[in-house]
């Protein structure tokens, strides 16, 4: 029954021409996601893409390894030496475009110190250049104090439970970071939420349909009189849409993972997510944050495709159900930047596809005397809702007449 | 099988489908006859569960069909007025499909689809997608989804309803052939179809059961007489303005009208027998006048 389901879903013209939309989709991100890497070859040419993820990959793979206070030093000093180079004091573009060439290796260390070293809410490309030898030592000591520094500016409101737990979240995160080339998960993972997205909207097209065409095609007497027709034909047809959503998530985001990764290079995985997000409350491996984005863009896709569905039973029209995925993934962050209640903003379904954000901002969640990172409730939240719903949308369809 | 309507109400909102209706069927063929809007889809709905009455109740063998659910439903096969179908599905995966839904076997399914394909004489069209079939075809498609069953209830809403005469015929009889030991409820406007394969005729007007039996006990009910007779064409309007005429036809030297009346309506007006489109036109008036259009 329900490969019948599925069959009705995928034999229609314009689910298939969505299919092929969705490939389009992932061949368009997946070449986009490749030219977010970017690197310079020792004649100042600028390249990007595969070719220029493997020369990168080379260069800062020789710094791999642990992030000591010494590797902090020696990354100041071999950026002044840069910095004193004939090319970077030249005024020819070309000639610094040289000098920049020779620094891509430590690009990630020095952005470290950069941001260090920066105002808080500022990034001072140039304040590696004034930082000394004995100071770049202190690089993970400053990111905790600048912490809190900026708690006790007063420039955001924060509760003392919120401030006690972005102070410990900063302390508990484990140094030094294990470093190795990070180019292909972070590009993946800042591409991810747009992929995201494309995909919830396509699934949601996908199925719109599943309940309304059995009245639009004017099957449903049929189907409602038979003996199935009122129990086991309903869950197959609940069980089409969450299998269609479930493997056109996976496989759709796993193809968009494995061509990026493969394209850009899988290294470091284990490495901290602060290497690339230095703010982040998070403190998870870039492979973590990866599950934690995929999971939160499933439960949001799969929570767009349930109110698509539950609109396409009790509505009958394909067409008012299709627009359901817009409005729920579209609209609400439209409604978030009007409405100015940032605590309930939160909770909109939208964020669950911006885990991203969440793990790059500090995103809060209060409950009780309880603080929360944002994703870390939204998402088991809504998948809670996700279950309570499947049942409502199967009781929605079975209790149908036919008028 | 026997199926009892016991006071059977639908109404949605102030109008009211169905009137109250109370009837006994038991295995046979009955025809249900009335015109547009006189309730029969909305009654056969309920008697597929596919509305919930009003009032009143509808029992199969003394059960409630509404709480036999399933079980009930086991035991049904319908095709309704508006067929609708996959279109992207073939004849065959459309049948398949359908037995599914209605709880058989894989292994009995596909022998029941592969008894009933040639049956419907859709053996040719197996393979085809359900779009590409004929207003025919897709009628004995529906047949077929509604014999995968076996069911002990056949409910057949206009089943040949938009058919050329040819196809009428043949689905006609493959009607008769597939009622032996069933109860069959067909519903139509179309009055040959009746007269031919219904064993039992229910009339229906405004959402009520008017009468019940058999085609001459239904012939017989009728108080007025039927006459016909050689008319003036320039006289024919004049006619119709004071009479029921059943059927005109233009002669050379006139028309000859089938006129309904107590009174015999010209000097050489002869008595003849009354046919059911007569019966038709006295129980269901102008507005079966429209509806004959199809016969």
């Amino acid at each position: 029954m329900l490969q019948f389901e599925i069959k009705k879903v995928f034999s229609k013209f314009k689910n298939k021409m969505a299919m092929i939309l969705l490939l389009i989709i992932l061949i368009v991100t997946s070449i986009l996601t490749m030219n977010r890497v970017e690197y310079i070859d020792t004649d100042g040419e600028r390249s990007s893409g595969i070719a220029a993820a493997r020369k990168l990959r080379v260069e800062q793979n020789k710094w791999a390894g642990y992030l000591t206070e010494d590797v902090f030093a020696e990354a100041v000093k071999e950026n002044e030496q840069i910095n004193n180079s004939k090319e970077a004091l030249s005024d020819d573009i070309a000639a610094q475009d040289k000098a920049y060439a020779k620094k891509q290796g430590i690009s990630d260390i020095c952005n470290l110190i950069i941001c260090a070293f920066s105002e808080w809410r500022d990034y001072n490309y140039y304040a590696i250049d004034n930082v000394s030898l004995e100071e770049a030592k202190q690089v993970y000591e400053k990111r905790i104090s600048s912490l809190k520094e900026y708690l006790d500016s007063g420039e955001e409101t924060f509760t003392d439970e919120q401030k006690n737990f972005l102070i410990q979240r900063y302390e508990n995160l484990k140094t030094p970071f294990y470093y190795e080339y990070i180019g292909g998960w972070s590009a993946l993972l800042q591409n991810m939420s747009t992929f995201i997205l494309m995909l919830a909207l396509v699934i949601g097209f996908f199925v719109s349909g599943i309940f309304s065409d059995e009245f639009q095609i004017k099957a449903d007497s049929i189907f409602f009189s038979s003996k199935l027709g009122r129990n086991k034909a309903v869950v197959s047809k609940v069980s089409a849409g969450f299998l269609i959503t479930t493997v056109l998530y996976v496989v759709f985001v796993l193809l968009y993972t494995a061509i990026v990764l493969l394209m850009l290079g899988a290294d470091g995985a284990n490495c901290p997510i602060q290497l690339d997000l230095w703010r982040s409350t998070y403190n998870v491996t870039f492979f973590q944050a990866y599950l934690l984005i995929v999971a939160g863009g499933y439960v949001g896709t799969l929570f767009a495709a349930i109110i698509s569905m539950i609109v396409s039973a009790a509505s009958r029209s394909t067409a008012t159900a299709v627009i359901v995925p817009f409005m729920i993934l579209c609209a609400f962050p439209f409604l978030s930047r009007i409405i100015t209640l940032p605590g309930i903003c939160s909770f909109f379904p939208d964020q669950l596809l911006e885990v991203y954000l969440s793990v790059k901002e500090f995103e809060l969640v209060e409950l009780g005397d309880k603080v929360m990172s944002v994703a870390t409730v939204i998402i088991p939240a809504y998948m809670a809702i996700c279950l309570f719903l499947l049942p409502v949308l199967y009781y929605i369809y079975k209790k149908s007449e036919i008028k | 099988m026997k199926l009892e309507l016991n006071n059977l109400t639908k109404k949605f909102g102030d109008f009211t489908a169905v009137d109250h209706i109370n009837l006994t069927m038991n295995s046979g063929v009955y025809g249900l006859l009335g015109v547009n809007g006189a309730g029969k889809t909305t009654l056969m709905r309920m008697l597929c569960t596919l509305l919930k009455p009003t009032s009143g109740s509808i029992s199969c063998n003394g059960k409630d069909i509404f709480k036999m659910d399933g079980e009930y439903r086991r035991l049904l096969g319908y095709l309704p007025q508006d067929f609708g179908f996959y279109p992207e599905f073939t004849v065959q995966d459309y049948l398949l499909y359908i037995a599914t839904i209605k709880g058989l076997r894989p292994s009995v399914a596909k022998r029941k689809v592969k008894e009933l394909i040639p049956q419907v004489g859709l053996t040719k069209a197996a393979n085809k997608k359900m779009k590409k079939l004929s207003g025919g075809m897709k009628r004995r498609a529906g047949i077929a989804q509604a014999m995968l069953n076996d069911p002990g209830i056949l409910i057949l809403d206009e089943p040949t309803a938009g058919l050329d005469p040819n196809e009428r015929i043949r689905f006609r009889n493959l009607i008769s052939e597939l009622s032996e030991e069933r109860l069959v409820l067909l519903s139509t406007h179309i009055v040959s179809d009746i007269e031919y394969i219904a064993n039992e005729i229910l009339l229906m007007k405004d959402g009520k059961l008017m009468h019940k039996g058999t085609a001459d006990e239904i012939i017989d009910s009728m108080t007025e007489t039927v006459w016909e007779c050689l008319v003036d064409k320039n006289m024919v309007s004049d006619f119709m303005k004071k009479y029921k005429i059943s059927n005109m036809k233009s002669e050379p030297q006139g028309v000859i009208l089938r006129i309904i009346s107590y009174e015999k309506p010209s000097f050489d007006a002869v008595c003849v027998k009354a046919s059911l489109e007569d019966v038709f036109l006295y129980y269901f008036g102008e507005k079966a006048g429209d509806e004959n259009a199809a016969i």
